[in-house]
């Protein structure tokens, strides 16, 4: 699948995630844009993921998701007429990486890591971002009881450099939360990889690719099978 | 004997997270001598409330974390009724963990919890455990389950390396991977005995095995 005829391909993308994505967006690509939000329900996911497949115009021949696996939201989908075209990761976390194989070496060094881009730091429900929420619904000593939990067992917080153009802004919001919340700050650099193979190919090995009238499986994010 | 509005009310107050209520709905059940178990099962049918709010964006994150303090506080409460309640020395090993390369523990604290209950040994091995660590353990301990728990993706990858590391030095016990998104998949990817998505499931599942 070298030859990406671009026209007839459609991006489903996460907000979170379309944010890196839309500097290398072809102009001739169609693209639809699901909330955050629905990542805390796999299921409320599942739906608009397949509510996006089935409305894509006529002459769409392939849908490309910028999503991972993401707590299985994207196992059991159906590619109907189209063939589905999906970043064989677990999350978005190695999308910003740049690949699965960094990511995995990212999560074995440093398990207890909360990752942040901009994007998340823009639309994302952290628990960073939930602290001054709760603060105001149970006071300050509850607030904190409740984050405490949260990040009991987490050590870093990781700030992946994607290429936007607001770093320091970003950054330094990434910075105080870690300082806030006694967590050790570290930056990592990301990478375009994913996104540019793609939205542009070639789909390796990296991809999964989901021929018409199939539906996906957990195991075809798992080369080891069964 | 609590009525259905008592019931109601506590369920209410825990889906609501008014710790406060809840706490007090309990002192005065157990006053009453209620039976522990129902009170229990309230709590779990509020906590269970408390999970579909967070699944309608009606709760964030910290209103499943604010419902599993509430269950701890509860716990507490209800322990020594509960223990108590159940006669005899302890009749169960089990081993717990959540898996390397997780460090999430939200449910299997709460499985820990439940089972130490029922008089059952409980051996927490933590967070982040390596399979040869499971297994080392295990030869120490002797356990008669093996409960693996994990929420993220990368978690089903080291259930499968701990399942398959047991299976490889050939030591014989029930296997129970235990998180809320496993599926059936998954289960079949680990190669565990038995899956499990809820801590209330677990340790019904548990209690079963040990009989």
């Amino acid at each position: 699948m070298d030859q990406v005829n671009l026209q007839r391909c459609k991006l489903i993308a996460c907000a979170a995630v379309v944010e890196e994505m839309l500097p290398f967006i072809p102009s001739c690509m169609s693209y639809e844009v699901l909330d955050f939000g629905l990542h805390t329900n796999p299921k409320s996911l599942k739906g608009a993921l397949q509510s996006a497949i089935n409305s894509s115009a006529p002459d769409i021949e392939t849908v490309l998701l910028g999503y991972g696996l993401c707590s299985q939201a994207v196992v059991g989908l159906r590619s109907g007429s189209r063939t589905l075209v999906i970043p064989r990761v677990d999350d978005c976390v190695a999308i910003f990486l740049g690949s699965a194989a960094e990511y995995h070496k990212q999560h074995r060094s440093v398990p207890g890591t909360y990752y942040l881009t901009r994007g998340w730091i823009e639309f994302g429900d952290t628990p960073f971002s939930e602290y001054d929420i709760l603060v105001k619904r149970y006071g300050e000593q509850v607030a904190q009881r409740i984050i405490n939990q949260i990040l009991k067992n987490y050590t870093r917080l990781a700030f992946i450099k994607t290429g936007n153009n607001e770093l320091e802004h970003y950054r330094e919001r990434a910075r105080s939360m870690a300082e806030r919340f006694s967590l050790r700050y570290e930056e990592i650099q990301g990478s375009d990889a994913v996104i540019k193979k793609m939205l542009f190919g070639p789909w390796n090995d990296e991809f999964i690719i989901i021929p018409p009238g199939k539906t996906t499986s957990f195991f075809d994010f798992r080369k080891n099978g069964p | 004997m609590s009525t259905m509005k008592t019931q109601s009310q506590l369920i209410s107050a825990i889906a609501d997270l008014n710790e406060e209520l809840a706490l007090k709905l309990i002192r005065e059940r157990l006053a009453e001598n209620d039976d522990p178990l129902t009170l229990i099962a309230n709590c779990q049918k509020g906590l269970q409330r408390v999970g579909e709010r967070y699944a309608q964006h009606k709760y964030y994150l910290s209103g499943l974390i604010m419902g599993g303090e509430i269950f701890y506080e509860v716990m507490e409460l209800i322990r020594p009724a509960m223990e108590s309640r159940i006669s005899g020395t302890s009749s169960g090993k089990i081993l717990l963990g959540t898996v390397e390369s997780d460090i999430h523990d939200l449910g299997k604290n709460i499985v820990k919890l439940l089972l130490s209950c029922y008089k059952l040994t409980v051996y927490d091995l933590g967070v982040d455990v390596p399979p040869e660590e499971f297994l080392r353990q295990a030869k120490e301990l002797q356990p008669d389950i093996l409960g693996l728990s994990g929420l993220v993706t990368n978690a089903y990858d080291s259930m499968r390396e701990t399942v398959g590391l047991f299976r490889q030095e050939g030591y014989q016990i029930p296997i129970v991977i235990g998180g809320s998104q496993l599926s059936r998949e998954v289960f079949q990817y680990t190669g565990a005995d038995y899956w499990v998505t809820k801590a209330d499931a677990g340790v019904k599942l548990i209690l079963r095995l040990l009989k």
